[in-house]
């Protein structure tokens, strides 16, 4: 039987407190309790990755992710929390003029992913974006996106160095 | 005063949608709205005789509709009116609609769906192209045919007679699901006498027609809104007109609003696909590699109703003979019904599987021949002067030797020739270099322009703005961003941010004809290039600006025009021009007014224990004319040879017994991956074309025809021997013989 459950997430950036169903997916509490659209549900079952958060800094699905079991201060980032991390504009920009944006459907999920895999610099961007389905770009330009941002981010550190 | 034409400026929707803040109908919440969901037949084929619905639940709130509550006429209209809303009496599809069920409660509204029971009949179904093609064979004027199409040039039997050499082949390919990562969803809103339809589409001019005649509306009661469209491919051509039908149909029984929207598995299962077919080549070729005659049959495929299937293959029909010179012609191309959802458009639109059938065809002839398969090709493909299996003279615009001569040259096609037999003789994997060469007329086949008559229309708003109003949809191919590049750069180069091309609604926008046939650059482009130079001509005129000065002060310019109204707007019409000939009938004269042009070349990889095919690296050089933007030309050049990627090698979709799609999840139905992606190689020349936007041609479907053939030429290579279907997935392979020889 489903009972109510209540938590209190940072969600991008902000202490949020939240209540929903205990069978609830954590997709279904971002778009219907928050209002963040930015996750898609693409397939409901953990193929497509357009539903992609980050958990406490990890890659995962929220449609296969169920709400009730992520505890009082869990982090959760969005496809709408990019914008004020530190590489999100660049990412964001990059991937626009790269051309990597088409129809958009996948686009929030993706840009979930190749943050991570800014805070992962050492998987490969063709690995990292394996598990984000997009049906109009072919990839090259993603990979190439991720591949740019992370020259452009190594060169800033190295230079923060020196 | 810029030149616009050529810049690869980023997508004016691109940011937006990178921030997560594009709303797309499944984000939006309506006021008040219910969900829909379908009723579907339990059998492919029988008699329905009655619904009886568990009236013992309690149905307050919830509504439902079958085929006797629809006002209008019970049919989703397209090319003919003979698939229904809502079935009745025969059922020809597993899964047919058969009736509705709306409630505020989703979950609510699928358990009680769930308790309809159907009375029917069930007959036996015909489920696969196979028995489809035997029974043809056996009884070729049964009444299994959807659509017929023949082209004859010359006399082809005599021509086969006299030829040195005859190849036969027979090319199969399968089924193709569009894997649009945003599934269908459409909106139905009742608005006094009139109803709002939103959705995620292609066409809001074919829904409009269909919501209405289904409704019994006028037209213009009907306002069609498209919302932003994650991907469509072709598959939110026609299919949105059914559910829009549908969703209207429950809003005026509810008088609330309501959405329908598929989840992955519904959308896979029930919608349009690419269609299966079955190509059978005779080949007539001199003994120096000269292509004389060429018999084709075409069968396609077509589901269990027309919808689309006449046209998709006319233009499998026309392309058939591929890129080359032909003296003499015959193809019989026949779209055969069967109890399948109804296949439809999807990117390439028929010239995918033609293009498998003669560019694995031309390998088959060129190793009969002892001859290098570039230079085969080279000898016979279509130059400018030239005539097509139609008889049309191209007269402008031809680069299918120039597209293969430069792919040939990125792959070193002639180094890796060499080099080849060598690496083979000492591994377990073998290697191969494939190529094929391609092209895809572009807008309408025949006579399909001057029907559909587009219109374009150009507002002229304060402070300079200008806004085009027409009804082509941004699906993600780039629409918004490049038809204000022509625009911007038609009214002689104005800012770019003060032209914008909105999501079209009916009502404000002119019918510019669907989004369909790579024709929105090609045919809208050029229309709306036409009718800014109006717009230019007047402003020069209120301005006092000479004929051969730039406007000083546009906003100034348009504020003259204006005179203090709010807008004012100019528009153009489609004229043919009077060079173009068509005999619909006989299949005759100028099929398309320009065609895009191709080649591409694939390096492969096969593991003999697992006979798993890895594509390497892609070369592939397209002349779709002026590249308005090139950044987004480029993208759509890249995604699709990664979708026909797919097509060649993991789409697989089975039928069971029954009539359903075994892989209807994205668990089974595999599409690429970015682990997936090869090397891709893209070159783009530009050929112009005198009647296209600043030179431009079509290019959305042209990067679909020629991959597949290419990688199987490539296996060819590798193997000795061919695969002649697709997908070329481990298991045809080992079912075709090919497997076992490790040549080691």
């Amino acid at each position: 039987m489903e009972v109510a459950v209540n938590r209190r997430w940072n969600v991008n950036g902000q202490e949020i407190e939240v209540t929903f169903n205990s069978g609830d997916r954590l997709l279904d509490v971002l778009r219907n309790d928050l209002g963040l659209m930015g996750a898609k549900e693409g397939c409901g079952e953990g193929e497509c990755g357009a539903c992609s958060v980050l958990i406490n800094g990890e890659l995962k699905l929220s449609c296969l992710q169920l709400a009730a079991v992520l505890s009082d201060g869990t982090a959760i980032l969005t496809a709408e929390g990019i914008e004020n991390t530190r590489q999100g504009p660049l990412l964001q920009e990059t991937a626009n003029r790269n051309g990597a944006v088409q129809c958009g459907y996948c686009t929030p999920g993706m840009m979930v992913a190749m943050y991570w895999l800014m805070e992962h610099p050492k998987i490969p961007a063709g690995q990292g974006l394996s598990g984000n389905l997009c049906r109009c770009t072919g990839y090259k330009a993603l990979i190439d996106t991720v591949d740019e941002c992370r020259r452009i981010l190594a060169g800033k550190k190295d230079g923060d160095m020196t | 005063m810029r030149n616009w034409c050529g810049e690869p400026v980023p997508r004016v929707d691109g940011l937006d949608k990178a921030r997560g803040r594009t709303v797309y109908l499944g984000d939006q919440s309506l006021d008040g709205a219910l969900f829909g969901v379908l009723v579907r037949s339990p059998v492919a084929k029988g008699r329905l005789k009655k619904i009886y619905w568990d009236e013992s639940i309690d149905w307050s709130g919830l509504f439902r509709v079958e085929a006797e509550d629809i006002p209008g006429q019970n049919c989703v209209s397209i090319i003919k009116k003979d698939m229904p809303c809502l079935a009745f009496d025969k059922i020809m599809y597993l899964g047919e609609p058969v009736a509705l069920v709306a409630s505020a409660d989703l979950g609510l509204a699928r358990s009680a769906a769930l308790t309809a029971k159907q009375d029917i009949e069930p007959e036996k179904p015909l489920l696969d192209i196979r028995q489809a093609v035997e029974k043809y064979r056996q009884e070729p004027q049964s009444d299994g045919l959807i659509h017929s199409i023949d082209i004859e040039r010359g006399d082809v039997q005599n021509a086969l007679a006299s030829s040195d050499l005859i190849v036969d082949g027979e090319y199969w390919t399968g089924p193709q699901e569009h894997v649009y990562l945003e599934p269908q969803v459409v909106a139905a809103i009742p608005r006094g006498d009139k109803i709002e339809i939103l959705g995620s589409m292609q066409c809001p001019y074919y829904v409009r027609p269909a919501v209405a005649l289904a409704l019994g509306m006028p037209d213009e009661n009907i306002i069609v809104r498209q919302t932003p469209t994650g991907g469509a491919f072709g598959g939110k051509e026609d299919f949105p007109s059914s559910i829009a039908i549908h969703a209207a149909l429950l809003a005026q029984k509810a008088h609330a609003p309501v959405k329908i929207i598929f989840d992955r598995q519904e959308d896979i299962s029930f919608t349009t696909k690419r269609h299966p077919s079955c190509v059978k080549l005779k080949a007539g070729v001199k003994a120096d590699g000269t292509f004389s005659a060429l018999e084709a049959e075409v069968l396609l495929d077509g589901g269990a109703y027309t919808t689309l299937s006449p046209v998709v293959l006319s233009r499998a029909a026309i392309h058939a003979c591929g890129p080359y010179r032909w003296r003499d012609v015959g193809v019989k191309a026949r779209t055969l019904r069967t109890n399948m959802p109804p296949y439809g458009a999807f990117r390439g639109f028929g010239a995918p599987q033609v293009h498998f059938a003669i560019e694995s065809h031309v390998d088959e002839i060129a190793a009969r021949l002892d001859m290098d398969p570039v230079e085969l090709r080279k000898k016979n493909l279509l130059r400018e002067g030239d005539q097509t299996a139609t008889g049309q003279v191209l007269k402008e615009s031809v680069s299918a030797v120039a597209c293969l001569e430069s792919v040939s040259r990125a792959a070193d096609y002639a180094a890796f020739k060499k080099k080849l037999e060598h690496v083979q003789s000492t591994r377990h994997k073998k290697y191969g270099l494939g190529v094929a060469s391609f092209w895809h007329g572009g807008g309408f086949t025949g006579a399909g322009e001057e029907h559909i008559a587009a219109e374009v229309a150009i507002d002229l708003m304060e402070g300079g703005r200008v806004q085009v109003a027409i009804s082509s949809t941004e699906m993600g191919q780039g629409e918004r961003t490049t038809i204000p590049q022509i625009a911007a750069q038609a009214l002689g180069g104005i800012p770019l941010d003060l032209v914008s091309c909105d999501l079209p609604d009916t009502s404000n926008a002119p019918d510019s004809g669907p989004t369909v046939a790579s024709r929105t650059i090609m045919m809208v482009g050029a229309l709306v290039e036409s009718c800014c130079m109006d717009v230019l001509a007047y402003l020069k005129k209120v301005s006092k600006t000479r004929d051969d000065e730039q406007i000083a002060d546009w906003p100034d310019a348009v504020g003259r025009a204006l005179k203090g109204r709010p807008k004012i707007r100019f528009a153009k019409k489609y004229e043919k021009p009077p060079d173009l000939k068509w005999n619909e009938e006989r299949h005759v004269g100028d099929a398309y007014a320009a065609y895009a042009w191709g080649a591409v070349a694939a390096r492969v990889s096969i593991d003999m224990l697992t006979m798993e095919t890895t594509v390497d690296d892609i070369w592939c050089t397209v002349d779709a004319g002026k590249a308005i933007n090139p950044k987004i030309v480029e993208g759509q050049v890249q995604g699709g040879l990664v979708q026909a990627l797919g097509y060649a090698l993991f789409e697989n979709l089975q039928v069971s017994e029954q009539g359903a799609f075994l892989q209807n999840r994205l668990q089974n139905y595999i599409v690429p991956t970015s682990m997936d992606t090869p090397g891709l190689h893209v070159e783009l020349i530009e050929n112009m074309y005198s009647r296209g936007p600043f030179g431009a041609k079509g290019v959305g479907e042209l990067p679909m025809n020629g991959l597949a053939p290419a990688i199987r030429n490539a296996l060819r290579q590798a193997l000795g021997q061919a695969p002649n279907r697709i997908p070329m997935i481990p298991e045809n392979l080992v079912e075709q013989g090919l497997a076992g020889n490790t040549g080691g």
